[in-house]
């Protein structure tokens, strides 16, 4: 987030007129992204009706994003995660030095696309990736190098691909159309790229010399072919087997530059150029006073020392060269301060500097040293305690705090959240916390997947949250099977009964049992409640009674009457419901189930509204009849 | 990459409150214009700019509108609302589409004072609603089926004993926040120069428990070359209790009219001091149990420089919002080593030219 920024929301005059109008400033923060909502309010709101001037800022909401992630680096972010997760989901027995070297590249790898994609975009995204990718490959060099394996090759590969010459310089002495070699800025040039290892540049230059081509090649006066010699012949590490062969070839390459430098000195001023020849010598034969006179940065100092005048160091040795160049170091650079404290294997401070740059940058390399110390077979030997360093009362590791950091900010992503929360999965028991919070704050849109994924990783009170807002939204829907069928998963029998209650009124002052059957149908097995029992069995005799199975229905009306599961507001119905099967030519209610239903008429009966409802003369008349009946036929 | 986006709600006053439901997705605003507006995000997947479009718009008291809360979404659709009309109201969406105004459910109306503040209770709770009035008085309403919730009643009622400084004039404010947590209930409450966090005991009495002060209660303080100590008009505005995210202990914001915004953490100690004295109630007998857990002021930031009026948590207690008469929102996250930074700040004028 920027430090300050500014939001253009004040009238005229500033805050003082802000103030004066009875307004100050409130801010909302949103629950899950990282935004802010501003607004001017009331300073004294009882006050409020004496300030009558009402300003347009006065009615608007302005939205402050702090972090956004733009379409461009979605791609990014899921490749990476991808390279993460197969990282992080390995079993220690195979992790390696070599896997982690291949991740480290893969990694690489995606943020050279970054760069290449955000050439044309704003110049800050441009340079923050290009300062991930520096960053990124200093730390792949020194952490996947061998320990007691020269650095300098690399290092030197590293400067001229992120700390390149500055391309415009060389072009301006390119574009003189004739007597280069005149043009003030020629031999600091034709340094820097010494300096670099740039020879291809540093010998095109050496041939607009007149000493090059009005002399022959062989010839003594001929320093610049000489020159050109030297740097065509300069023995490389990688080029050799072994230690000894390098070592060997390189003294006597030395002792060339030696005795050359030597002859230069004889000849003295007379020769032309005399001095910069002398440097370009001193150059190549890694005089380090001359180096870093002469380099630009101090971060040429360090690779051409490592390359040129220590050539056999190791990653270890540089922190030792840094009393020479720490008062070149732009301290108010975080990337210059990054890149002194990796190869200085502060990684604490490393890190300290990338939280300030990117989260994406401190997270993923948190996680990968971290595995580099467990795993890397003594990849490294120094800077490891910061993985021991946990805050006081959490006890989270630096790498868990980096990476769930990073993650709370993907996790407000339509099209991340699922990534935010694998994320906080890899993060130990802080991040098990987060995920806990962000799951039930996934969208309604995904609450399926969000349920499954809190099915996957055991988050039962969360899945039960899911379910309950879920189950809501169905009820208000007059969706109740969902509804019941959710509040089921969330444990939420009473609000079950809720439903079922009102199903039940509903049918009752309806009639109608179709929403009921409806229900039963869709209910699933484990749900138990006494109303939703008796409807189960209430519908099975409505079927029976409809397919004529009136034998079966009478049985089951009975059950129902006789059951402490009948509600007493539904006897009426009950009662009424043994009319028509009484009424029938078949005999279907025996003497006991007739004393039954005669009780429960009398119960009926009792509540004073019935009394005087001529329905229940027809049905006390066929009760008796039927009384009459059963009792004949037991005799 | 920071984004910025700007729209105007057609309030006809002051917009006095902002609120976002649980998902980020709809905010409903009120006003001085005695309306409640609810606003619905409709950004497109990975849209930089997400726009809000008007969902509902309705009058929804007869006077300014001081806030609005949303419930959790377990409950439904639903906000509260309270007013200087003396009335807190709480209203559900309709089933329907294209309604005019949300379904009022319920109308809790006070007799001589405003309720200054309302928090729903975090679903774990079951369905309450807190609200503090201008008087002091903490009522809890709870309602009677959390799937219909057209009937609340009163189920706890208890004063608030104002701890007043000196020169803070007659304005009493209150705030108050819940504990999200699992766990015992309780409640932290701004009255005066303290914030006061009061807990249920065994028996379902609110005691009050601990206080959150950083100085001597009510006292005006000189210092030796005469100017104002920090406790002076050090009135607590706004009082926010964090998540907590497994941690030991708790963590509350408190912002105050003194321009210091506080942040406490409140932790289980063995050397709990009792409070001297019992505090009666007119209205509810209530006692002063100890102080069960031990307060320790971990941060103080004066950058406001002037009055603060607000503070907030986002969900996951790490980052901590303010807002003060100096016209800028601050933004202060935790860091690793548990120390606060300030993260940025949003200011209400236009950039230096």
């Amino acid at each position: 987030m920027a430090e300050v920024a500014f939001l253009g929301i004040c009238p005229n005059g500033g805050i003082d007129q802000l103030l004066a109008q009875n307004r100050t400033l409130r801010g909302t923060l949103s629950p899950v992204g990282c935004n802010v909502t501003v607004f001017p309010c009331a300073k004294n709101v009882v006050a409020h009706s004496k300030y009558k001037s009402l300003f347009d800022q006065d009615t608007t909401l302005s939205i402050y994003q702090w972090h956004d992630i733009p379409n461009v680096k979605l791609e990014f972010i899921k490749e990476t995660f991808a390279i993460f997760t197969k990282l992080n989901k390995l079993n220690e027995s195979e992790i390696d030095r070599e896997l982690l070297t291949r991740t480290f590249e893969q990694y690489r790898h995606q943020i050279n696309l970054m760069v290449n994609q955000t050439k044309n975009l704003s110049s800050s995204t441009f340079e923050t990736y290009s300062m991930i990718s520096s960053v990124w490959h200093m730390s792949e060099i020194l952490f996947t190098n061998g320990a007691n394996e020269p650095i300098g090759e690399k290092l030197m590969e590293w400067l001229n691909q992120h700390d390149a010459i500055d391309q415009n310089r060389v072009q301006l002495i390119a574009n003189k159309k004739s007597e280069r070699y005149t043009h003030p800025d020629f031999w600091p040039v034709l340094f820097n790229c010494t300096i670099r290892f740039d020879f291809a540049h540093a010998i095109t230059m050496l041939k607009e010399l007149p000493a090059y081509y009005t002399n022959e090649p062989n010839d003594d006066q001929n320093i610049p072919s000489v020159l050109i010699n030297f740097m065509e012949t300069i023995p490389r590490w990688s080029s050799f087997q072994t230690s000894a062969e390098y070592q060997s070839e390189n003294t006597v390459w030395r002792e060339r530059i030696q005795h050359q430098a030597q002859k230069l000195n004889q000849l003295g001023l007379d020769v032309e150029f005399f001095e910069e020849y002398l440097k370009v010598l001193c150059i190549l034969y890694g005089d380090e006073e001359t180096i870093l006179s002469t380099s630009e940065t101090w971060m040429e100092s360090i690779a051409a020392i490592a390359f040129f005048s220590r050539p056999e160091s190791s990653c270890y040795d540089i922190q030792g060269w840094f009393e020479f160049v720490e008062d070149k170091i732009n301290r108010d650079s975080n990337y210059e301060l990054m890149i002194e404290s990796l190869l200085k294997f502060d990684i604490t401070s490393a890190l300290s500097q990338s939280v300030k740059v990117d989260g994406w940058l401190v997270s993923h390399l948190s996680d990968l040293l971290e595995k580099v110390i467990r795993f890397g077979n003594g990849m490294i030997t120094m800077g490891t305690e910061w993985t021991e360093i946990t805050n006081s009362d959490q006890k989270i590791k630096m790498r868990d705090w980096f990476l769930a950091n990073y993650a709370i900010d993907l996790a407000s992503n339509e099209e991340l959240w699922m990534i935010a929360l694998d994320y906080f999965a890899l993060c130990g028991r802080y991040g098990r916390k987060l995920m806990e919070t962000y799951v039930v704050r996934v969208p309604i849109e995904h609450a399926e997947k969000a349920i499954e994924y809190c099915d996957r990783m055991g988050m039962n009170e969360q899945a039960k949250s899911i379910h309950s807002i879920l189950a809501h939204s169905y009820y208000k829907s007059n969706n109740y099977p969902e509804a019941i069928s959710h509040y089921s998963m969330a444990g939420e029998h009473k609000r079950i009964s809720i439903i079922v209650e009102k199903v039940f009124e509903e049918f009752r002052s309806t009639g109608d049992i179709a929403p009921v059957t409806q229900l039963m149908q869709s209910l699933p097995s484990n749900v138990a409640d006494d109303k939703l029992i008796f409807l189960l069995h209430y519908c099975e005799f409505f079927e029976n009674y409809q397919q004529k199975n009136f034998e079966a229905a009478a049985e089951k009306l009975i059950l129902l009457i006789t059951s402490n599961k009948s509600p007493d507001q539904f006897k009426i119905n009950l009662i009424l419901d043994a009319l028509p099967l009484l009424l029938i030519e078949s005999f279907v209610f025996k003497v006991e189930d007739t004393y039954e239903l005669m009780r429960c008429l009398e119960d009926v009966l009792e509540i004073e509204e019935h009394k005087d409802l001529k329905k229940f003369e027809l049905l006390r008349f066929a009760l008796l009849k039927n009384l009459a009946k059963a009792i004949a036929l037991n005799n | 990459m920071e984004s910025f986006v700007a729209f105007n709600t057609k309030h006809q006053d002051l917009i006095l409150d902002v609120a976002y439901n649980f998902y980020g997705n709809r905010l409903a605003t009120c006003s001085a214009d005695h309306k409640i507006k609810i606003w619905d995000s409709k950004s497109e997947p990975s849209s930089p700019d997400p726009s809000w479009s008007l969902s509902c718009s309705w009058k929804a008291h007869d006077a300014s509108i001081l806030k609005v809360t949303w419930g959790h979404p377990e409950f439904g659709q639903f906000i509260a609302s309270c007013s200087l009309d003396r009335t807190v109201k709480i209203w559900e969406e309709p089933n329907q589409k294209n309604s005019n105004q949300w379904t009022l459910l319920q109308v809790i109306s006070s007799d001589l004072f405003y309720v200054q503040d309302i928090q729903f209770t975090p679903s774990h709770l079951g369905l309450k609603l807190a609200l503090v009035s201008s008087h002091g008085i903490l009522r809890i309403y709870e309602s009677t089926n959390v799937v219909n919730l057209s009937k609340w009643i009163l189920v706890d009622e208890f004063e608030i004993f104002y701890t007043n400084s000196a020169s803070s004039g007659s304005q009493k404010i209150h705030c108050l926040a819940w504990n999200p947590d699992r766990g015992q209930e309780a409640i932290a409450v701004g009255c005066g120069s303290v914030a006061k966090v009061y807990r249920k005991d065994v028996v379902g009495k609110w005691k009050e428990c601990e206080v959150l002060s950083e100085g001597i209660d009510g006292a005006s303080m000189m210092g030796s070359s005469g100017s104002l100590s920090r406790n002076v008009g050090g009135l607590v505005t706004d009082v926010a209790w964090a998540n907590g995210m497994g941690r030991s202990y708790q963590l509350i914001a408190t912002s105050n009219k003194n321009g210091f915004v506080r942040i406490y953490k409140l932790f289980d100690s063995s050397d709990s001091k009792p409070i001297a004295q019992p505090i009666q109630s007119s209205k509810t007998k209530i006692g002063s149990l100890k102080r069960q857990k031990k307060v320790e002021l971990v941060a103080e930031f004066n950058e406001h420089n002037s009055e603060v009026w607000r503070v907030e948590w986002n969900v996951t207690g790490t980052i901590l919002s303010s807002c003060g008469d100096d016209g800028s929102v601050r933004l202060w996250k935790a860091s690793y080593l548990d120390g606060w930074k300030s993260m940025g700040v949003l200011k209400a004028e236009s950039p230096p030219s």
